[in-house]
C-alpha cells in the first residue's frame, strides 16, 4: 500500500506540482522539500485518504484562464457529469467560464440566478463589484484545495479572465427526501416529524423549537474522502462546557474516511467502544431531541445521517420517549416502570428458565412443577439447548422480519408462529414453558424503546444463560453483579452513566423510574452537570401569586 | 493523593461503605455465637459494642483530621518518615489481606453450603472473583456507588426476614437478664468479628467530600449496623427456642427456611443467591485496600494489578488448604486478634501521640 | 501482550468454569412428595416414599417405594437402586410418621439430616400415623387428588379453620427443644379413607402420650392464640329443654369473630402460675331450637359456662403429657 504511493508519488509531482512552482515563479527546492516533508510524515502515519491534493497542492490560481481550465480538467478528469461552460459576461465583457458537477446542482438556480444575468443582464456598476448575480452569498478564493471542495459540495465556481481569485456560488441541490415521520421511534401524540438526511433541515428543525439566542452551534468537518459536517447544537448558558470540550477534541481528532452515519461516529467517539451498552443516545425525533438540549445535554447533528447523538446519556434516558411528556403523568409513570421491567424480564428470565430448570427446580409451586415436569419429559434436550434453539430462532426472525421487504415480512410472522409455536411444543422440541418464556422475553425488549439499547439486552441475555446454565441462580446473580460493575463504570461523554441510580441523585428521580407531576419538575437534571439548574417555576394553579 | 477530583464519595457512601464492610458475613453466625455466651440476652452486648465502635471511630477521624489530604499511610509517612509509612502498608495491607481473605473464602463456603453443594470450591471463588475484580480495579468512587445502589437493591431482603417473625415467639427474650452481666460482657468479645470493617475509616477519610460530617457519618454508619444485628439478633433469639439455637451453625438462614408462599415455595434458595450482593459488598471494599495497601507498599500508583494477586493467592490458597468451616474459625480467630490491634490497641495510640504532639506543638508555638 | 494476557486468562477461566456445571433437569429427577417413617414387627426401621410420575407411558401416577434401612440417608442407596431418576429431597411436603416410631423415645434424632441438609425444605408437614404408614401411603382414592397433594391441602384447610396445626418441619424441631411447650403433631387414621383426627400430644423426648379431639385442637390453639381465619364452635345448651329424638334441638353452631387471650404468668411458691383472660365475640351460625326459649343473657352464660369447664378440661390433659 505504502510501496503504492511513494510510485506514485514522483510522477504527480513531475506533471502537475513542480511546472506550477515554475511558472509561479516559487522556489522549487523550498516546495519540493516542503512536500516531501509533509509526504514522509504521511507515510508514517497513514491518513486514511491519500489521494488529496496531488495536483495542485498549496497553490493558487493565477488568473490565467486557460491554465485554471486545464488543472480543473486534470483534477477531475474522469468526471463525466462535470459541466464547464464558458461564457462572455455582459456587464463587463469579460471572458470567464462555470464549473459545477451537473448531478448535485440545481440547474435551475444556475440558469436564473447566474448564468441569466451574467450573459444577459446589463447591470449598472455598483462600487467594487463589477458585475451582479441574483444569488445571496457567495465566496471568493484562490485556492485550488478549496475550489475542488466547493465543486464536490454541489457549489459552482466561476473562473473570470484575469481575476486571480475564483466565484464560488452556493447552489447545492443533492438528492434528498421529504421531512417525514421517523419509522423507528414512532410516537402516538408527539410531533410526527423525524430528522432527515440533511444538515440544514436537521438544524431547523431543532431551531423549530427552540427559538432561542443561547442556542449555539459548533461546527466541525469529519471525513477526509467524503467529508461531512458535523454540528453540535447546545444552549451555551446551560449545558456543561466540559462535555464541549470532550466532543471537540474527540470528533477533532477523528482521521477516518468518512462518517456515513450518526452511528459510526457515535462509536468513535464513545468513552467505552468495548462496552455492552450504548454510551450515546441516537434519536430521529427532533421534539425528543430539542427536549434534551433543553436538559443541558449536547445534540450532534451528522450531515447525511438521519439519526442525531444525544449525549451525555445516562441509563435511565435510553428508556425515555416524548410520549411520556405528552401523556398524563400516572400511566407515563407506569409505562416507564413496565419498561425497566421489561429490561428485567428480556434480561434475566431465559437464564432464570434454565436456573429454575436444572438447579433449582424446589422453588416452584408444586401444581406448576407438575406441569413443567410434565411437559420437559418429552423433550429429549437439557434446558439450556432448548433455551437456547429457541433464543436464537426468536432472534432469527426478527432480523428476518427487519430486512425483509414488507410484503414477505408478513411471512415471516406466519412462519415464526408456527416455529415458536405450538408445532414445536407437540414435535416434542421445546416443552410449553419455554415457548412462553421466549414470547414474554421478545415483547420484554420490544418494550424499550431505543432501538440500540434493546439490541444491547439481546446480546446480554446469551451470556446470562450460560452462567445460569452453569451455576444456576448464583451464576445469574454473578452475571448481574458483572452487569452492574460494568454499568457503574461506564461513563457518557465524562459523566457518570448510572446517574441517578448509583451516585445518588434523588432529585433526578422525578424523572426516571417513574415521572413526576410536571409541575414538580423544576429543575434540570443534576446528572448533565449542567450551569443552570432551574428549568421551571413551581407553577401553581392559582397563577404563582402565592408563589414566588 | 486524593487530588483526583473524580474519586470522592459523597457522605452516604462514606456511610454505606462503613457500613457493608462490617454488615454481610459476621451476621450468618451471630445469634448463635451470642446466644452461646449469653442466652437470649445477647442483644445487649451489641448496645454495648456500639459506644465502643463509635467511641473509636471518633477516635480514628480525630487522628485523620491531621491530615486531611492523605490515608494513614499517608499520614504516618508525614509524620514518621517514609519507612514508617512503608511499614505501615504492610501492616495494614496483611491485616486487609486477612480480612479480605477470610470473608472471601467465608462468601465461597456460604454459596457451596447453601445453593450450590455440586459446585468445587475454586470455581465458585473464580466465578465470584471475575465481578469482584471489575468493581474493585476502577478507584474509591466506584466502590461507593456500587456499595450504594447494592444496599438499596438488597433493602427488601431485610423484610423477607421480618416475615418469619411471624412465626416467632417473643416470650423467648423474656426475662431480660437472666443471668446478670457477665455473660453479657463475654458475649461482646463475639461482636469484634462483625464489627470489624470501621477502620476503613482511616483510608475513607481523604476521599470524603464533605469532611465536617466525618463524624457524623461514623456514627450513623455504626448506629446502622447496629441496628441490623439488632433486628436479626432479636428475631433469631424469638424464633428459636432458648436451647435450639445454638445448634445451628447460621441459624438465620434456618430461619428463612420456613417462608412459604403461594407463588414461589422454596424461596430462600433465591434469596441466599441473591444475598451474594450483600456478601459482596462486604468483600468488594476490604479488597479494594487490601490492593491499595499493597500498591502503597510497592509505592505503585495503580492498584488493579494487585487486586489480581491477591484474587490468584486466594486462589491458590484455597487450592492448597481446602478450606472448611473450622479452617475459617481458626482463620477468623487470628483476624480477631489482629482486629484488635489494628482496630483498637493503634488507633488509641496513634491518637494519644497526635494529641501528645500537637500540644507541645501548641505549647511550643506559644513560648 | 497485556491483551493477549486478558485473553488467555478468559479463555481459560471460561473452559475451567464450563467444565463444571451439574444441573440436573426436572425430568431426570426423581423427587419424592412423601417420606414416610416407620416400624415392622422386628422394630426395624422403614422408609417409604411417594414420588410423582411423569412418563405418559406409565400407568401409574404416583411411585411407592419402600424400603428397610437404618437412617434416612441410609437409606437413599436402596433408593437409587430403584429408581431412574436422581433422587432428591428438596421437594418433600410430608413427612408420615408411624405410631409405632413415636411409642419409642428419642425418635427425633432419626430426622437428623432434615435439619442438617440445607436440601431439605423447612416447611415439610409432620403427620403421624395412627396406624401403619403402609396402609396411608398405598392407598389409592378414586375422588381424590395424588396423596400428597391431597395431604397438603387437607392440613392447609384445617389450619385456616382452626381445626388443627400446621407442623412444619423446623417448628416441630422447636417445640422439641423447648422445654416450656408440649411437642404437638397432627394425627393422621385411616379406616376407609383418610382422616385428620386432631392433634397427637408428645412430651419432651418425643414419645406419644396423649391424643386431643377435633374440638380439643381447636381450644388448645385459642390456648396458644394461634387463632387462623375462621373457627366455629358448638355448645349443647342445658337450659333449653331437649325433645329427645334424633335431631338434638339444643345446640347452638357460634363462629369466633374475634379472639383475644391475655396470659399473665406468675411463679409462686415454687410453681408457676398462669392467669388466662380469654375474650371472645361470637355471632350465632346456627340454632336448631324455635327463638323465644332463651335470652341473650343466658345464652351469653352459657356458652362461656361451657367454654371453661371444656378449656379446664383440657388444661388437666396436658401436664399429664409432659409428666
Amino acid at each position: 500500500m505504502f510501496a503504492g504511493i511513494e510510485k506514485r508519488l514522483p510522477a504527480h509531482i513531475k506533471m502537475y506540482g513542480f511546472p506550477i512552482c515554475h511558472k509561479l515563479n516559487l522556489p522549487k527546492d523550498s516546495g519540493g522539500v516542503l512536500m516531501r516533508i509533509s509526504r514522509k510524515n504521511k507515510k508514517r502515519k497513514p491518513a486514511p485518504a491519500d489521494t488529496k491534493k496531488d495536483v495542485n497542492a498549496k497553490e493558487n490560481i493565477n488568473g490565467q484562464l486557460q491554465e485554471s481550465l486545464n488543472i480543473i480538467q486534470k483534477i477531475f478528469n474522469k468526471t463525466p457529469d462535470l459541466t464547464i461552460r464558458p461564457l462572455l459576461i455582459k456587464q463587463t465583457k469579460e471572458q470567464a467560464f462555470l464549473v459545477y458537477l451537473k448531478s448535485i446542482i440545481d440547474s435551475k438556480t444556475i440558469f436564473k440566478h447566474i448564468l441569466k444575468p451574467l450573459l444577459f443582464e446589463e447591470g449598472a456598476e455598483k462600487d467594487g463589484a463589477k458585475w451582479e448575480v441574483s444569488l445571496g452569498p457567495f465566496r471568493k478564493t484562490m485556492d485550488w484545495n478549496q475550489i475542488e471542495d466547493a465543486v464536490l459540495n454541489g457549489e459552482c465556481v466561476l473562473f473570470v479572465e484575469n481575476s486571480k481569485e475564483a466565484f464560488i456560488f452556493n447552489t447545492p441541490e443533492f438528492p434528498k427526501r421529504a421531512v417525514e415521520e421517523s419509522k423507528i421511534e414512532t410516537s402516538i401524540t408527539g410531533a410526527h416529524i423525524g430528522f432527515t438526511e440533511n444538515v440544514d433541515d436537521n438544524i431547523a428543525l431543532i431551531r423549530k423549537h427552540i427559538r432561542n439566542r443561547e442556542l449555539k452551534i459548533h461546527e466541525m468537518t469529519v471525513g477526509e474522502r467524503g467529508k461531512s459536517k458535523v454540528s453540535i447544537l447546545y444552549l451555551e448558558d446551560v449545558a456543561n462546557p466540559d462535555v464541549l470540550e470532550i466532543l471537540k477534541k474527540r470528533i477533532g481528532n477523528l482521521k477516518i474516511d468518512a462518517v456515513i452515519n450518526a452511528g459510526i461516529l457515535a462509536e468513535y467517539i464513545e468513552d467505552y467502544p468495548y462496552a455492552v451498552f450504548p454510551q450515546m443516545l441516537l434519536t430521529e425525533r427532533p421534539d425528543f431531541a430539542a427536549e434534551e438540549i433543553l436538559q443541558g445535554r449536547y445534540a450532534v447533528v451528522v450531515d447525511r445521517s438521519p439519526t442525531v447523538i444525544i449525549c451525555p446519556a445516562t441509563f435511565d434516558s435510553f428508556f425515555k420517549t416524548i410520549d411520556d411528556y405528552s401523556s398524563r403523568w400516572i400511566v407515563a409513570s407506569f409505562i416507564r416502570l413496565l419498561r425497566f421491567v421489561g429490561f428485567i424480564i428480556a434480561v434475566f428470565l431465559p437464564a432464570f428458565y434454565i436456573a429454575v430448570i436444572s438447579f433449582h427446580f424446589e422453588i416452584l409451586p408444586l401444581e406448576l412443577l407438575f406441569s413443567i415436569a410434565e411437559s420437559r419429559e418429552r423433550i429429549p434436550f437439557p434446558p439450556y439447548i432448548e433455551a437456547f434453539l429457541m433464543e436464537l430462532t426468536l432472534e432469527m426472525l426478527r432480523e428476518a422480519g427487519i430486512r425483509l421487504p414488507e410484503k414477505i415480512g408478513q411471512t415471516v410472522g406466519i412462519v415464526g408462529g408456527i416455529i415458536i409455536g405450538q408445532a414445536a411444543v407437540e414435535a416434542g422440541i421445546v416443552s410449553n414453558i419455554m415457548v412462553i418464556v421466549v414470547a414474554l422475553t421478545a415483547v420484554a425488549s420490544f418494550i424499550i424503546p431505543n432501538y440500540e439499547m434493546s439490541s444491547a439486552i439481546r446480546l446480554v441475555r446469551f451470556p446470562m444463560m450460560i452462567l445460569a446454565a452453569l451455576f444456576g441462580f448464583v451464576g445469574i446473580t454473578a452475571g448481574a453483579m458483572m452487569l452492574l460493575a460494568h454499568f457503574l463504570v461506564l461513563e457518557s461523554a465524562g459523566t457518570p452513566y448510572s446517574s441517578p441510580f448509583a451516585p445518588l441523585k434523588l432529585s433526578d428521580w422525578k424523572d426516571s423510574l417513574i415521572i413526576f407531576p410536571q409541575k414538580y419538575q423544576t429543575k434540570r437534571p443534576l446528572s448533565t452537570k449542567s450551569k443552570q439548574i432551574k428549568r421551571a417555576e413551581f407553577n401553581r394553579r392559582d397563577g404563582g401569586q402565592n408563589g414566588r | 493523593m486524593a487530588g483526583n477530583a473524580k474519586e470522592t464519595i459523597s457522605l452516604l457512601q462514606f456511610i454505606l461503605l462503613i457500613h457493608s464492610a462490617q454488615f454481610g458475613l459476621g451476621v450468618l453466625t451471630l445469634p448463635r455465637q451470642l446466644a452461646e455466651k449469653s442466652g437470649t440476652d445477647g442483644w445487649i452486648a451489641i448496645i454495648l459494642y456500639w459506644f465502643l465502635a463509635t467511641a473509636v471511630s471518633f477516635i480514628m477521624i480525630q487522628i485523620m483530621k491531621n491530615y486531611p489530604q492523605g490515608t494513614i499511610i499517608d499520614l504516618i509517612s508525614h509524620y514518621f518518615g517514609q519507612w514508617l509509612g512503608k511499614a505501615a502498608a504492610a501492616v495494614f495491607a496483611f491485616y486487609f489481606a486477612v480480612f479480605a481473605g477470610s470473608a472471601f473464602i467465608r462468601e465461597v463456603l456460604f454459596v457451596k453450603l447453601w445453593v450450590l453443594r455440586g459446585s468445587a470450591v475454586p470455581v465458585i471463588l473464580l466465578l465470584l472473583a471475575v465481578p469482584s475484580y471489575l468493581v474493585v480495579r476502577k478507584n474509591i468512587s466506584i466502590l461507593g456507588r456500587y456499595v450504594q445502589i447494592v444496599f438499596f437493591m438488597t433493602m427488601w431482603t431485610m423484610f423477607v426476614y421480618f416475615l418469619t417473625f411471624k412465626e416467632a415467639q417473643f416470650l423467648h427474650l423474656l426475662p431480660v437478664l437472666k443471668e446478670g452481666w457477665k455473660p453479657i460482657f463475654e458475649a461482646v468479645k463475639t461482636l469484634i468479628l462483625p464489627f470489624a470493617g470501621f477502620e476503613i475509616i482511616l483510608f475513607l477519610y481523604p476521599y470524603l467530600k464533605n469532611k465536617d460530617k466525618a463524624a457524623v457519618g461514623a456514627v450513623i454508619a455504626n448506629t446502622l449496623t447496629t441496628v441490623m444485628y439488632l433486628a436479626v439478633s432479636i428475631g433469631a433469639f424469638a424464633f428459636f427456642s432458648p436451647d435450639e439455637i445454638t445448634i445451628y451453625h447460621e441459624p438465620e438462614m434456618m430461619m428463612l427456611k420456613v417462608l412459604e408462599f403461594t407463588f414461589v415455595e422454596r424461596l430462600e434458595i433465591a434469596l441466599f443467591s441473591f444475598y451474594l450482593f450483600t456478601m459482596s459488598s462486604t468483600v468488594l471494599p476490604v479488597i479494594f485496600f487490601t490492593a491499595f495497601c499493597f500498591s502503597k507498599f510497592a509505592g505503585q500508583k495503580k492498584h488493579d494489578k494487585f487486586v489480581i494477586l491477591f484474587l490468584v493467592f486466594v486462589l491458590l490458597f484455597v487450592f492448597v488448604y481446602p478450606p472448611t468451616y473450622e479452617n475459617i474459625k481458626y482463620m477468623q480467630e487470628f483476624f480477631v486478634k489482629c482486629t484488635l490491634i489494628v482496630s483498637f490497641a493503634f488507633p488509641l495510640l496513634l491518637g494519644g501521640y497526635m494529641w501528645l504532639y500537637n500540644r507541645w506543638k501548641t505549647k511550643g508555638a506559644a513560648q | 501482550m497485556k491483551r493477549l494476557f486478558t485473553a488467555t486468562v478468559l479463555i481459560l477461566s471460561t473452559v475451567i468454569l464450563s467444565s463444571c456445571g451439574y444441573g440436573m433437569p426436572i425430568e431426570n429427577l426423581n423427587f419424592p412428595l412423601v417420606l414416610g417413617f416407620d416400624l415392622d414387627e422386628d422394630n426395624h426401621l422403614l422408609f417409604y416414599t411417594s414420588s410423582p410420575v411423569f412418563n405418559k407411558y406409565a400407568d401409574e401416577k404416583a411411585d411407592i417405594i419402600k424400603v428397610k434401612a437404618k437412617a434416612i440417608r441410609e437409606s437413599r442407596k436402596y433408593f437409587d437402586a430403584l429408581e431412574t431418576g436422581d433422587v432428591t429431597s428438596a421437594k418433600i411436603q410430608i413427612f408420615l410418621i408411624g405410631k409405632k416410631i413415636l411409642e419409642h423415645e428419642n425418635w427425633f434424632s432419626i430426622l437428623d439430616t432434615v435439619y442438617r441438609n440445607p436440601n431439605f425444605s423447612g416447611t415439610t408437614k409432620m403427620v403421624m400415623v395412627d396406624g401403619s404408614v403402609e396402609d396411608v401411603i398405598f392407598h389409592k382414592s378414586k375422588t381424590k387428588p395424588q396423596l400428597s397433594l391431597f395431604l397438603n391441602d387437607l392440613i392447609d384447610n384445617n389450619v385456616k379453620r382452626t381445626r388443627n396445626v400446621k407442623s412444619m418441619a423446623h417448628i416441630f424441631h422447636r417445640e422439641m427443644y423447648d422445654k416450656g411447650i408440649t411437642p404437638v403433631i397432627p394425627r393422621l387414621v385411616k379406616d376407609k379413607e383418610i382422616k385428620l383426627m386432631g392433634l397427637a400430644l408428645l412430651n419432651n423426648k418425643g414419645k406419644y402420650v396423649d391424643k386431643l379431639s377435633i374440638e380439643e385442637t381447636s381450644l388448645l390453639l385459642l390456648l396458644r392464640n394461634q387463632k387462623d381465619k375462621e373457627l366455629t364452635l358448638s355448645t349443647m345448651l342445658h337450659q333449653v329443654a331437649d325433645e329427645g329424638g334424633i335431631f338434638n334441638k339444643n345446640e347452638v353452631s357460634y363462629v369466633v369473630e374475634r379472639y383475644k387471650g391475655k396470659i399473665k404468668t406468675k411463679y409462686e411458691k415454687g410453681k408457676f402460675r398462669f392467669d388466662y383472660d380469654m375474650k371472645m365475640y361470637v355471632s350465632i351460625d346456627e340454632r336448631l331450637f324455635p327463638p323465644g326459649q332463651i335470652t341473650q343473657k343466658q345464652l351469653e352464660q352459657s356458652i362461656k359456662e361451657d367454654l371453661t369447664s371444656r378449656f379446664e378440661e383440657l388444661i388437666k390433659k396436658i401436664p399429664k403429657a409432659q409428666s
